[in-house]
């Protein structure tokens, strides 16, 4: 039974699991760099699952899909900047309720577009197929990870390497951290917080549909009420407890995922199914106070409420 | 200057409806208002008569069988909100009342099917349990918070997927074997919290008699159980308590401004850990009369499907933390859930449209949309005819950039 | 030449006029200060001139070009450079990219991390001045940052530099090595524009002055032409300076009793060892520059910190291990520094705001009930007594103006007439009318048997009021001295890390040299 730990197929797992919530989290990553506390993933993300299904079913092609699911997360994105940067709301309330709204929305036009209740799957719809590599998809543990990706996986690693690089480059990345530490003292060099503020909330929105995406068109390709089920929240964690930066992100999100793909590959050896949806969220609830424990040890500052 | 008491400015009738004005024109009713708006554009988009629904919606929730079943619905509803205010009031951001309601509601099913039948004392008894349990795991977040560090809005949300994972689980333990269904058994019949006024008593036979079977009042009292009582003592207790105790008057303070509370004696960390276990444990009584009083055992997932420890959330922000306002708020969404389903049988429109509203109600309200205009002015005259004086108002400090973008933890 | 002119500025808010046709010109090579009580409306003018706040009337004339200011980035191109009272730098960037931030070096998108550096560094060796530019800035000292902030307006090739009260975080020495920089700075034929509220330091940099009351610009002199007092009477208004109040007759038994106090914060020492005692009807002073651990110490008498070491007794009894709640109990009261974030609840009305504190014990808790009628008498009561400003109990306390807030602190806290006060910063931020009325209450509380510690950055502040005189650096007490024997010049040297006696010499020296010591 241990040898499922180190099983190539949980490994595989373990990247399907990955993808979306790395996607997902380097849009956090960017509002927590930026000085917003984006409480709005859980919704992006289910609005970017929703668009993605749908639109592959109602145009018939996965990428038009995708698209579709980038719209969706944008829009819900959107209305989190409105409120917070330009009306100024409290970041948490209008969080909440942009989620409960998605949440309310996706199943009225759920029903309201296919009839259907619960959840959609049509056979026949266009999915993201994993891409098999010739060569390096033969390398026996290796590809059977890479071979779990699809196009929305490269993405994924793509944006890992670029958003380090904008973050510690460029002059745009310099000036988005300089907002996030000291909006005020931004301004007073002409940089408008606001405008960098609401761009990476938009980046976050582009980022969770794409999450969104690869829920409903890449592991599987159906749609169900609710099916971010609180991975938004876990993301929210993992931004907090990486504070901000892009490996450690990484590393946080690779635990999650890898717990999530022995859970339910532990499920075929009588597990039960409950241990296995908790799981992740007892990890997380572990990694968040043993961390703040550890630091608040060496005394600095734990993580502060917020 | 003369002094104007509180209490004097109240009965004065130009300043009551002034206030009502204010009340008119304020945030509340112009986000509700905007909502409706917003989703009657929705549904004219799908090629409904929005006027035609939302009549259906009022008629299916405030006439007959209906009305009744708003006020089931609200008692569970404003029950968790109370149990939340107690939180948010102390600017605890406790999201964890779905896991304490549930954590409630399974310790009062296995202490009700551990008892033996004993009638009153027995469902105090499983009451109490509820209330424990909720209790206990209301705290957890509060103590990781006061001692480490981590906020409760997280962990305490993190926990809720906890429980409804090992609820889940102890209810496949206790399931008959026969059963088909992921459910415990039902408790016994002298556990059950009865109606207020049960068809088969005297009462209840005479009220039979004397009113149609159709009758508001008499689907009522049949249709409502002592929960109903029950929840009218809550929000009466917790006015008082927020008015009248030491405990509530800090709790209040320190919702306002913690930095402050602390500085003036009030112990943060306690206040902290005993709004969360009075939240939970009030979270997990709803729990268990929800289970004696209507559903009489626990089906997996049937608490999570009826919504109301997020709606209660809503509801606590929509009723500004104030017990009224969260009755007003519980009773209003209350409405707008039994409504949407009624809107599914007619108009075969997704009752999803409930929360659609909800959920807006609340975003606009966060964007404190208004009528500045009116709102404005009438504040100008209050202050005018309050004072002969002219307040001088300095801007304090450099009125330069805003840093507008407000939580960064850390 | 002239390289600024204003002419007409007007702006008005809802509820104040806050600069009412101001005019103003400043010459090329000119160090020009804009004096004023707070609320005169310099605030307002800097933001103006900054771009933050656009004027209702008037025109901004800049070397003889009309513009409009939308943003600062507006300003910033129009040759002005602004260095903040608080500084606003990023303080986890390196020096050299606080100073290129918004304007940094490099192609293509990517910041040219080496020819920042070396601009940096090519600028500061320019105007002599010396900081570390590849260090992060957040635990560099305030001189530092300083030369960071004026570093940065001339990166952007600023030729007015306006400076916002930028003595306000440093000792008279350092105040002195500013001056000098800004001296070489105009001697480079920059123009700079001092704001401040301090006479002297207009007389000893300034070229010409022009002051701010109400709005209103009462007088446009030059400094060599005029005198301090002339320029007081245009301020205020009247001749009068704030009176100086010593305390009458001998002080009591101690009430507070600090013993070797030392606090850790964040791995560093905040406070270091320190020993004062303040007795009944004694003021004690406690001078220093900010962040020197006077916070730090306010915060472990109100039982906010751990100590690492040393005792702390409250009328007479050990309240080291003691929180907050308890030592309030023996008589603890305080003043936090800041009203906004620990002094109110700006959103709670007066009543609340009043009866915190109070709401334990009657008669406002009766057989453990509140009481809501006397809470709002007891509001009312002590608005009339200290004489707040506000329409009626029910207002809340946050749209109160800055001295009728701190109004209302102060009512809560000497309300209680306890034995002990810890007043950090009391009028901060307040206009004279309300520092002249707190001053007051301080005096007759002491008057009354009581006993204040007063922790204070206003140096007049703490030599108008205080009995005894504590100097506070880098966590220590220099010295614990009588009223009588302190001199600003003294305490200035101490404030800066001079050991007392070393102060001394220096300042009899100095006295001997001829030359009246400032």
């Amino acid at each position: 039974m241990l040898e499922i730990l180190i099983a190539p197929e949980t490994f595989a797992a373990l990247v399907r699991s990955l993808v979306p919530l790395l996607l997902l989290g380097l849009g956090g990553l960017i509002c927590h760099r930026v000085g917003v506390f984006n409480v709005s993933l859980e919704g992006i993300m289910l609005a970017g699952a929703f668009g993605g299904l749908a639109g592959s079913v109602l145009t018939g092609s996965a990428i038009a899909g995708t698209a579709i699911a980038i719209v969706s997360g944008v829009i819900v994105a959107s209305s989190l900047s409105f409120g917070g940067i330009v009306r100024g709301a409290d970041p948490i309330v209008i969080g909440i309720s942009v989620n409960l709204l998605v949440v309310g929305l996706t199943s009225f036009l759920l029903f309201a577009i296919f009839g259907v209740r619960g959840s959609l799957q049509q056979p026949g719809t266009d999915g993201l197929d994993a891409i098999r590599l010739p060569g390096l998809g033969e390398v026996p543990w290796l590809g059977s990870m890479l071979n779990s990706l699809t196009a929305l996986g490269y993405v994924a690693i793509l944006a890992t390497v670029a958003m380090q690089l904008y973050l510690s480059r460029t002059r745009s990345g310099l000036r988005l951290r300089g907002v996030g530490m000291r909006p005020g003292a931004a301004a007073t060099l002409g940089i408008s917080p606001s405008r960098y503020q609401t761009a990476a909330v938009l980046v976050s929105g582009v980022l969770g549909g794409l999450a969104g995406a690869q829920l409903s068109l890449g592991n599987v390709v159906l749609f169900t009420e609710n099916m971010s089920a609180g991975r938004g929240w876990i993301v929210v964690v993992a931004v907090l407890l990486a504070n901000g930066r892009v490996l450690p992100l990484v590393g946080v999100l690779a635990l999650f995922a890898y717990v999530d793909a022995v859970g339910i590959r532990l499920q075929s050896f009588g597990l039960p199914v409950q241990f296995a949806d908790a799981a992740p969220y007892i990890v997380t609830l572990i990694a968040l106070v043993a961390i703040a424990a550890l630091r608040r040890r060496r005394g600095g500052i734990a993580v502060a409420a917020a | 200057m003369t002094a104007v008491t509180t209490a004097g400015r109240r009965r004065d009738p130009a300043v009551l409806a002034r206030r009502l004005l204010a009340a008119l024109t304020g945030t509340v009713t112009v986000s509700i208002l905007a909502a409706l708006v917003a989703v009657g554009v929705l549904l004219v988009a799908i090629g409904q008569n929005p006027f035609a629904v939302y009549g259906a919606l009022v008629e299916g929730s405030l006439t007959g069988r209906g009305l009744v079943t708003t006020l089931q619905r609200s008692v569970p509803l404003v029950g968790l909100s109370i149990a939340l205010i107690y939180s948010f009031r102390a600017g605890v951001f406790n999201l964890g009342g779905q896991g304490q309601f549930l954590v409630g509601g399974l310790a009062s099913v296995v202490t009700a099917l551990a008892l033996p039948g004993t009638g009153i004392a027995g469902i105090v008894v499983a009451c109490a349990a509820g209330v424990a349990a909720g209790a206990a795991w209301g705290v957890v977040p509060g103590v990781i918070q006061v001692t480490l560090g981590p906020p409760v809005l997280v962990t305490s949300l993190l926990l809720n997927y906890i429980g409804i994972a090992g609820v889940s689980y102890i209810i496949s333990l206790l399931k008959p074997p026969a059963s088909s269904e992921q459910a415990t058994p039902t408790i016994a019949e002298d556990l059950k919290i009865g109606a207020l006024v049960p068809a088969q008593s005297d009462l209840g036979a005479a009220m039979g008699q004397a009113l149609e079977r159709n009758d508001v009042l008499l689907l009522a009292v049949r249709g409502l159980n002592w929960s109903f009582v029950v929840v009218i003592l809550l929000v009466i207790a917790t006015i008082l308590f927020n008015r009248r105790t030491a405990t509530g008057f800090e709790a209040g303070v320190t919702g306002l401004n913690g930095a402050f509370a602390r500085n003036v004696g009030i112990r943060g960390g306690r206040i902290v850990l005993t709004s969360l276990a009075i939240s939970g444990g009030l979270a997990g009584l709803i729990g268990a009369l929800v289970v004696l009083g209507t559903n009489y055992r626990l089906l997996d997932g049937q608490f999570e499907a009826t919504g109301y420890a997020m709606t209660a959330i809503l509801v606590v922000l929509l009723g500004r933390s104030s017990p009224l306002g969260a009755v007003l708020a519980g009773f209003f969404f209350s409405m707008l859930q039994v409504g949407g389903e009624e809107l599914n049988r007619t108009f075969a429109l997704s009752p999803a449209i409930a929360s659609i509203i909800q959920a807006l109600v609340i975003f606009f309200v966060v964007l404190r949309l208004g009528i500045p205009f009116v709102t404005q002015r009438l504040r100008k005259r209050a202050e005018a005819a309050a004072t002969g004086e002219r307040i001088e108002e300095v801007p304090d400090a450099v009125p330069g950039p805003r840093d507008n973008s407000t939580v960064k933890e850390g | 030449m002239r390289a600024l002119e204003l002419s007409g500025i007007t702006k008005r808010y809802p509820k104040v006029v806050a600069n009412d046709g101001i005019s103003l010109a400043v010459e090329q090579g000119e160090i020009h200060a804009l004096i004023g009580e707070n609320g005169a409306g310099k605030s307002t003018l800097v933001s103006i001139l900054y771009g933050f706040v656009q004027p209702d009337e008037g025109t901004i004339v800049v070397g003889g070009q009309r513009r409009d200011f939308k943003n600062p980035t507006d300003a910033i191109a129009a040759g002005l450079g602004m260095v903040f009272q608080n500084f606003n730098l990023f303080p986890e960037l390196t020096v050299a990219e606080n100073v290129v931030f918004g304007a940094e070096p490099g192609r293509a998108g990517l910041v040219d991390r080496r020819a920042a550096a070396a601009e940096v560094n090519a600028l500061a060796e320019r105007y002599g001045l010396q900081v570390p530019v590849g260090k992060r800035v957040e635990h560099l000292p305030v001189g530092v940052l300083q030369r960071v902030e004026i570093l940065k307006s001339l990166y952007r090739d600023a030729r007015i530099l306006i400076l916002d009260e930028p003595t306000g975080v440093l000792t008279p020495q350092e105040s002195e090595a500013l001056f000098a920089v800004m001296r070489s700075l105009a001697d480079a034929g920059k123009s700079i524009i001092f704001i401040t509220h301090k006479l002297d330091e207009v007389m000893a940099v300034a070229d010409r002055v022009t002051v701010l009351r109400d709005g209103r610009v009462t007088a446009s002199l030059v400094t060599a032409e005029t005198s301090p007092r002339e320029i007081s009477r245009h301020m205020t208004g009247r001749d009068v300076e704030l009176s100086q109040r010593l305390g009458r007759g001998e002080p009591g038994e101690p009430v507070l009793e600090v013993e070797g106090v030392t606090v850790e914060l964040d791995g560093r020492t905040a406070v270091d060892d320190v020993t004062l005692a303040v007795r009944r009807g004694e003021i004690v002073g406690v001078a220093g520059v900010a962040g020197n651990g006077q916070d730090a110490l306010a915060a472990a008498i109100g039982g906010h910190h751990a100590l690492r070491a040393g005792r702390i007794r409250i009328a007479g009894t050990d309240a080291t291990g003691l929180d907050n709640r308890r030592r309030r109990d023996l008589g603890f009261t305080h003043i936090p520094e800041d009203r906004h974030v620990a002094g109110s609840a700006p959103l709670g009305d007066a009543v609340l705001n009043l009866a915190v504190g109070y709401h334990r014990s009657a008669p406002l808790r009766v057989r453990g009930l509140l009481q809501p009628k006397r809470m709002v008498e007891h509001a009312e009561r002590l608005i009339r007594r200290f004489g707040v400003k506000i329409a009626g109990p029910a207002v809340a306390v946050g749209t109160l103006s800055g001295g009728n807030l701190q109004k209302i602190v102060v009512a809560r806290e000497l309300g209680h007439d306890a034995p002990l006060l810890v007043a950090e910063q009391p009028t901060r931020g307040v206009d004279i009318g309300a520092i002249e009325s707190i001053h007051g209450e301080l005096d007759e509380y002491r008057a009354r048997g009581g006993a204040v510690l007063l922790i204070s950055s206003e140096l007049s502040e703490v030599l108008n009021l205080s009995d005894r005189i504590a100097v506070m650096f880098e966590g220590r007490v220099m010295a614990v001295i009588p009223a009588a024997e302190a001199t600003a010049s003294l305490l200035g040297l101490m404030m800066a890390g001079v050991p007392y006696e070393t102060a001394l010499a220096e300042e009899a020296a100095s006295a001997a040299e001829g030359g009246t010591a400032r």
